[in-house]
This record gives structure tokens, sequence and C-alpha cells, in this order.
């Protein structure tokens, strides 16, 4: 039997190399990068451990599932396996595209084999403590949204032939949800997915009048700044700086809890850090348990402290 | 479609509460055992569809749920909050019941009590794969709104706030459609206690995969083994506001400075 083919689908170049780093190392993989040109794509770009690279200029990297399904759907369908971000943009098109095309879904995966047909995926459950493995026949499809722990780039993965890259031409509909009036809050400052240090603020940080703050002191040493999901859905946060199972996982050298209790949900997307620093008036907090220092103290007060302290 | 009686159906999930997981069972995960209630998300999409209701703006909520018989616990729960009518989809042909299965149950109800819209939370407590809704849609030929914060009907079309990941963008879909809800903008009521004895005994319209006429789906994943990751017990080094702010200047600038 033939190896199976991968496809790797993702919003930006620093995603995809996420996601390579979870397929297999030596499995024939296309990538496709939404948004972008192949022209608009930086050089190192073709050094991603894949056989080919499609831009695709004419779909948003955020753009519905019911655009980029039915403009990508036979290229995925030739695919064996076809592996997505777990954004909420790449969960959407997984769930399309498990309806639309009957296949079998497995998700926050962080490791795959395949052996004989049978793809194998592990994903960590119960807050870390176990990994569960998943067993699924590749011949007639499966989609993975995968939870990306090293990325490619970081792994010994290099191939003797540079990637081909190429700009894909799709026709994509006009989306059924319309934008009356876009985010003045885009994303700022550095991508949580490539960050060395992290900044991450919760409930105990008070409001969303004290998130500049903690923005200022992560721009002042060049931190990305992570949330928690209730720093998110109570709207101090964009959801695009959620670090947990439904947002970014992380794994960076050094990642700072500022008023962070660790609900589960949030141990899942951080507890690869190599190192944890939890700033907390309780020193019982969950997170307590995974972090190598505890300052107990206000959130707020500490981050004061420090700016006053970088001058 | 008829925007004088619009019918809205809400998907919701008796999921484990209260700190309470799924545990550990042999090579995979049980809910057994569990202590259950309705997903604290879904109440915040029934939350919405009351208040829709109550604006004038639809004339039914309807709550449906895919799961054993005990499930119907969370549906009484949405009847005490005020829901006009409940329907459990409970088979054991469901058990297990994936992303597909799920989708084209939810579907199948929807199309039955004819509802124009289907609102859901963005992802279950417990499954968590966050990709339901999109299947629903998908199946129904609907489009999906996602990571719905709050918004009003008008007519035929509903306008509101999601965040995709950049921050909230103002966006408008014609109904039919479906839409997926985070937490935080909308806080659910508290059923009243007469509320809770009035529908404590209350039963749903129950239906089996036969009533919907369909079933699990082909080749689907399987759990093979559960395998317990050892983990070294930390203990951490506790500081106060002084020292840790002197040890966090260390690590912090030392990583600027590296990086």
């Amino acid at each position: 039997m033939a190896d199976p083919r991968f496809l790797v689908i993702a919003p930006d170049v620093a995603t995809a190399d996420a996601l390579l780093g979870v397929v297999p190392a030596s499995a024939c993989v296309d990538v496709v990068v939404l948004g972008v040109g192949s022209g608009d794509l930086d050089p190192a770009t073709c050094a991603l451990p894949a056989d080919s690279i499609r831009a695709v200029p004419a779909l948003a990297a955020d753009a519905d599932a019911d655009v980029v399904g039915p403009a990508l759907v036979e290229l995925i369908r030739a695919a064996a396996v076809t592996v997505l971000d777990s954004s909420q943009p790449g969960r959407d098109l997984a769930g399309w595209l498990s309806a639309t095309l009957d296949r079998p879904l497995v998700w926050a995966i962080d490791a795959i084999e395949v052996d004989g047909g049978i793809l194998r995926a592990d994903r960590v459950v119960l807050g870390g403590s176990h990994r569960l493995v998943h067993e699924v026949g590749v011949a007639a499809g499966v989609l993975v949204l995968a939870k990306p722990t090293l990325p490619a780039s970081a792994q010994d993965r290099s191939r003797s032939a540079p990637a081909d890259v190429t700009t894909l031409d799709v026709t994509a509909a006009a989306p059924r949800v319309r934008v009356l009036e876009a985010s003045s809050d885009a994303a700022a400052g550095v991508p949580l997915n490539a960050a060395r240090v992290v900044v991450s603020v919760g409930r105990g940080i008070g409001g969303a009048d004290k998130v500049p703050l903690f923005r200022e002191l992560a721009e002042r040493v060049g931190a990305a700044v992570g949330a928690s999901r209730v720093a998110v859905d109570s709207g101090w946060v964009p959801f695009a700086h959620q670090v947990g199972q439904t947002g970014t996982a992380v794994a960076p050298d050094l990642y700072v809890a500022f008023g962070i209790s660790g609900a589960i949900q949030h141990l899942a997307g951080m507890r690869g850090s190599r190192s944890i620093i939890a700033i907390n008036t309780d020193v019982e907090a969950p997170i307590c348990r995974l972090a190598d220092i505890v300052v107990k103290a206000d959130a707020v007060e500490v981050a004061e402290g420090l700016l006053k302290r970088l001058g | 479609m008829d925007t004088d009686s619009l019918t809205i159906a809400v998907a919701i999930k008796h999921v484990p509460v209260g700190g309470a997981f799924l545990r550990a069972q042999d090579k995979g995960l049980t809910r057994e055992g569990v202590s259950h209630g309705i997903d604290p998300l879904n109440e915040v999409a029934v939350e919405w569809a009351l208040r829709a209701r109550e604006a004038g703006m639809a004339t039914k909520v309807i709550v449906v749920t895919l799961g054993p018989p005990s499930a119907v616990d969370a549906l009484r729960r949405a009847l005490a909050m005020g829901a006009d009518e409940a329907v459990l989809v409970t088979d054991p042909a469901f058990v297990g019941a994936d992303v597909r299965a799920t989708a084209r149950a939810l579907a199948a109800v929807v199309q039955r009590v004819e509802a124009d819209l289907l609102l859901t939370g963005y992802e279950s407590l417990d499954g968590s794969s966050g990709a339901v809704p999109a299947a629903a849609a998908a199946i129904l030929g609907w489009p999906l709104l996602s990571r719905f914060g709050d918004g009003q009907l008008d007519g035929g079309a509903l306008r509101g706030s999601r965040d995709l990941g950049a921050g909230p963008t103002r966006v408008e879909v014609d109904l039919p459609a479906v839409v997926s809800f985070v937490e935080g903008h909308v806080p659910p009521r508290y059923p009243k206690l007469k509320d809770v004895m009035r529908t404590r005994n209350a039963e749903p319209t129950t239906l089996t995969a036969a009533d919907l006429g369909i079933g699990p789906a082909a080749n689907g994943e399987r759990v093979i083994d559960l395998r317990e990751v050892p983990m070294a017990p930390k203990e951490p080094t506790i500081l106060d506001l002084e020292a840790g702010i002197e040890a966090l200047l260390v690590r912090l600038t030392a990583e600027a400075n590296h990086g």
C-alpha cells in the first residue's frame, strides 16, 4: 500500500511549521497557506519540511468554513490525512469537512503515527495526567485537528530538496456571514505560537482596564500576551491570545501567569513550558502545582513594580 | 421564511460539571460516577433565545439534546429557565456518537421542528472538538456564525458581534443560520424554585435513531488506549511581593537578552 499523503492547511507560515511538527517525519506532505500569494512568502518558507507549498491568496486566513471548504474540497478529498490547526476557523473547517466528506475527525492531537493503513493519534486528557490514543483507518480519509507542541523547524527534519512553492488560484464564494465593522484591535505584538516568553493574564488581574499594564510589560521584555478563557470570554483580551485547550498551546522557555488560577482547560495549553512563574494571592491555586516559582502577591502590584524597575 | 413565527432550537448537553471531570477507566474515559449538569455554555444560548422570545422576535424556544436517558436533567433545567419544548434524542446506536453522528441528529431535529435558528455553544465542556456546529451547518446547508457574543434579530437577519481571534467584529447573517455562542456576554438567568418544581418531572419528546432515519457514522475512530503520563511532583519556591519582583526581573530580562 502506498504511503498515505498528508495535507496541512494553515492560516500562516508559523502555523504551518507548527502543524508539520505533528506530521510523521517521513510522510509525503503538501502544505496550503491561506491569505497569501507565493510572492509574499519569505524565501525561507521553502525550507519547511514539505513536498509542496501552495499559497492561496483568494482565501482569507479566517474565512468561514463554507467559503474555504468548497474551494479546497477536491484537494482535501485527494489527501489521506488532512491536518488543521485548532483555532476556531480551523475547527469550523474540520466540522464542515467531516460532515461534507463523511470523514472521521480526531482533535487536540499532538502526535501521529501511521502504520499499515491505520492512523494512531494521541491527545492529552484529564488535565495532563493521561494520554488518550485513537486508531482510525486512513483509506477513506481522516481529518486531524492538531495541538502542536514542537514546530517542525525545532526538530531535525531537514530535507534534501526545498519545497516547491506555487500560488493556487481558486474562486472564493461570497461569505454568507457579512462583516459590517472589522475589529480595530488586531492581535498586535509577538505571536503566541512563536514566543520564547509569554506573559499571560487571567481573572485575578481584576478587569479590562488593567490589561494595558500587562501589554506594556510584555512589550518591554519582548514577550507575547496570553490569556485565560475567562479573560477572553469577558472581552478583556481578543481570542487570538487565549492559551489552553481551546486556544493556542504554547511551550515557551518562560511562562508567567498573572492572576490565573489554572483551570484544566488552561493548563492543557501551557504545561509544556520549560519554566513557569505564577503570580497569585492563593498559593493553593491549581496552577501553583505546575509552577517553579509562585509569587504570593497581587498581580497588578507585581506588574506595576516590574514596570517601575524596568524604568 | 415567516418571521412572525420564528422558532429557535438550542442544542444543549448534559456534561460532567462542578470541577469533576471524566474518569479514567480501563483503557478509556468514562462519564459514569461523575456528577452531571447542563453545560454552562449552553445556558448562555438558552438565555439569549429566551430574551429574543421575550422581546417579541421569536415565538418558540425548543431545547434539544443527544444523550442517555439521564440527559433529561439538562433539558429540565432549560425548561425551568423558560424554554417552551424539549426534545431528547436517545438510542444505544448513538453511544459514543462522533462529530458526524451528533451533527446529523441535531440537523434532523432542527428540520423536524422547522426551526429557523440553531444555537449551540462553541464547544462542549467534555467533548470539546468544537466542530459540531460547523458540521450541523454543513448538513443543513446553513451559514455558521461562529463564536457569537451578543446581538439582535431584525426580521430575517441576525446582527451582532463575534471574535474569531483578532477581537470583536460586527457581522450580519440572514436566517436560517447556525450560531455558536461564547460565554461572558449574556449572563444566564437562574431558574426560580417554582419553575424548577414545575418542570422537575417534565417529559421531553423522545426520538430514536430510527425516528430520525440516521445511524452511527462509518469508519469512526476508536479509542484503543489510555496511558498515564508520569509527572514529577513540583515543590514551587514561594516568594513575597518584593522577592517576586526581583526574581521576575532576572528571568524576564535574561530571556529578553537571550532572545
